[in-house]
């Protein structure tokens, strides 16, 4: 008991040196750039946290996280643009809207099991572009949609500097991590464990799959949702391509998968160390080569997988190997209780 | 308690399971043996809820649980062990047992509260903050034993948790078995092993090719000329 009470007074301790930390470092940062790539971190981080939820709690790869995040970005758009609300208003709309499809598109095809899933995350990411493409009246279509920045506002969430941002991201950041920590040690949580081990044993037991999976869906779609939210009022630009791309579900995919899938610290790590190489390798090769970025996302996912199968976060704190090891989740052998 | 009338399970062609009419009572230890192919594991897949089935009714106090899913008929009180075993592998053995109390459980932490003592009486304590995966197959069936008795159920299906375990494990395995029944829980195992069937069950059902052909006291299906029939027509039991 003691042990845990002075861990508990170390952890507290830890949480308020990092809050603190946290606070001061954009008056330290004076560089421009460098505060946006902090900014850019925090919101990547918050939709990684939310894939993490389904792909990393629940086990069930999800390759369309972009929609859920356009869906987030184009209501808070939309919201100021075509109704005059302020984009808090259509970021919450857009949240609720994600979790709708989320709740939908999970009860459809989470029943399937392994890669069936993932193809259809990634098709129904598809659909969302499309559509964003076809409605060009409210959408902008392949143009996108700028917000005109009309000087510091409070309600349009405009400000002059880059600082209220940060504190705004770091504030859903924090919202995504206390997430996290709460699914993984609630009913839920150790439900999507019995579910990511084995869906037979899972059920065997009396849990719920579809119950269950939906629900893990739903919050990661609103995770995901609000960090596509900040994205667009933060860069006042929006087009389908650059919200609902593979490459943006691959991204925050490959955020939680680098740092540590089923990890408080994990997928914020992810995005500490790969924002920062997007930007470089966008600076360096874009003049160059179109997609660069994809081609050193693969090779990261490569190293990864082949050296710290686990994420880094477990390399960095040397903790055994815990969670299934391999990107295709689920029971090795579906159905086969019945084959016996 | 469980009651099963004509129930009837067909994969293409192949009946596996023939018109079988079978009932477990409360606190009742049933043994279910017949050769391989018989049907043993397909039965237990029907009964809780993992397969559907064609014809026939199963019901649990009265109450129809067929065609309702696993986890319906987990939740009503009816779970299982599986042949091949399916602890939750990267899980310490704790959370396995808590994730099975979670069901009847208001919280969490009453989950492990209860999983401690579940561990504790099936011997697993030394190992409880050891990842499924790490341990023995063995230590294994034994993990999922204790997952399904805390779910707190009225009744589990053991299928073969007995293969491998020295003479010592089983004698440990049967008395706790006996230990639960007179809690008045019941019991339908499934297991090769004759001496510890026989001896074990109160009653014995055998199933041949889908079909139930005896069902009585372990001494009147031994002397059965059907059952041995059945057995030795094969090439011998075991």
């Amino acid at each position: 008991m003691a042990d845990s009470q002075t861990e508990a007074r170390k952890r507290s301790g830890l949480a308020v040196l990092l809050i603190m930390l946290v606070s001061l470092l954009p008056l330290v940062v004076q560089h421009g750039y460098v505060l946006r790539i902090l900014i850019m971190i925090s919101y990547f981080a918050v939709a990684s946290y939310g894939w993490d939820v389904i792909g990393g709690y629940a086990g069930q790869l999800s390759l369309g996280q972009a929609a859920f995040f356009s869906i987030g970005a184009y209501a808070a758009a939309s919201a100021y643009l075509i109704w005059k609300l302020s984009p808090a208003v259509g970021a919450l709309a857009g949240v609720g809207l994600a979790a709708l499809l989320a709740l939908g598109l999970g009860s459809l095809v989470l029943r399937l099991r392994g890669p069936y899933f993932t193809l259809s995350t990634l098709a129904a990411a598809e659909v969302v572009r499309i559509l964003l493409l076809h409605f060009k009246s409210i959408t902008g279509g392949a143009e996108g949609r700028v917000i005109p920045y009309t000087g510091f506002n409070l309600s349009a969430l405009q400000f002059a500097t880059d600082r209220p941002y940060y504190y705004i991201a770091v504030a859903l950041l924090a919202l995504a991590i206390w997430t996290s920590y709460q699914v993984s040690r609630s009913r839920l949580g150790f439900q999507l464990a019995a579910i990511r081990n084995d869906e037979d044993a899972a059920e065997s037991v009396g849990i719920n799959l579809m119950s269950a999976k939906v629900k893990a869906f739903v919050i990661s779609a609103c995770l995901t949702a609000l960090a596509g939210a900040f994205y667009v009022i933060y860069d006042r630009y929006i087009d389908p391509y650059s919200t609902c791309s593979s490459e943006v579900s691959v991204k925050i995919l490959l955020i939680a998968l680098v740092g540590g899938r089923r990890s408080i610290w994990g997928p914020l790590l992810g995005a500490v160390l790969l924002i920062p190489l997007t930007e470089l390798t966008n600076a360096y090769f874009a003049s160059i080569r179109a997609g660069a970025s994809m081609v050193v996302y693969s090779i990261i996912l490569i190293i990864v997988v082949l050296y710290a199968p686990d994420g880094l976060i477990r390399v960095l704190r040397r903790r055994p190997s815990r969670g299934a090891v391999t990107l295709q989740p689920g029971p090795k052998g579906r159905n086969s209780h019945a084959s016996a | 308690m469980l009651q099963l009338k004509g129930v009837t399970k067909s994969f293409g062609g192949l009946t596996a399971v023939n018109q079988v009419d079978l009932e477990v009572r409360p606190g009742e230890i049933v043994g279910l043996i017949g050769p391989n192919g018989a049907g043993k594991t397909t039965l237990t897949n029907l009964i809780t809820g993992f397969l559907p089935i064609d014809q026939g009714e199963i019901t649990l106090n009265g109450e129809p649980i067929a065609n309702r899913g696993a986890d319906f008929v987990a939740r009503k009180g009816i779970v299982r062990t599986f042949q091949i075993e399916r602890s939750f592998k990267d899980l310490t053995v704790l959370e396995n047992v808590a994730v099975g109390a979670l069901v009847r459980a208001d919280s969490v932490p009453e989950a492990f509260k209860k999983a401690k003592t579940v561990v504790k009486r099936f011997g697993l304590d030394r190992q409880e903050e050891e990842l499924a995966r790490n341990l023995t197959i063995q230590s294994r069936k034994a993990l999922e034993f204790a997952r399904a008795y805390a779910t707190q159920p009225k009744m589990i299906i053991l299928d073969e948790v007995m293969a491998g375990l020295t003479p010592g494990e089983i004698d440990g395995q049967l008395t706790l078995i006996q230990e639960i029944v007179s809690e008045g829980l019941s019991f339908l195992i499934i297991e090769h092993i004759m001496q510890v069937i026989m001896g074990v069950s109160q009653r014995i059902v055998v199933l041949e090719e889908g079909a139930k052909i005896a069902d009585g006291t372990p001494q009147a299906v031994a002397n059965d000329p059907k059952v041995i029939e059945a057995y030795l027509g094969r090439g011998g039991g075991d």
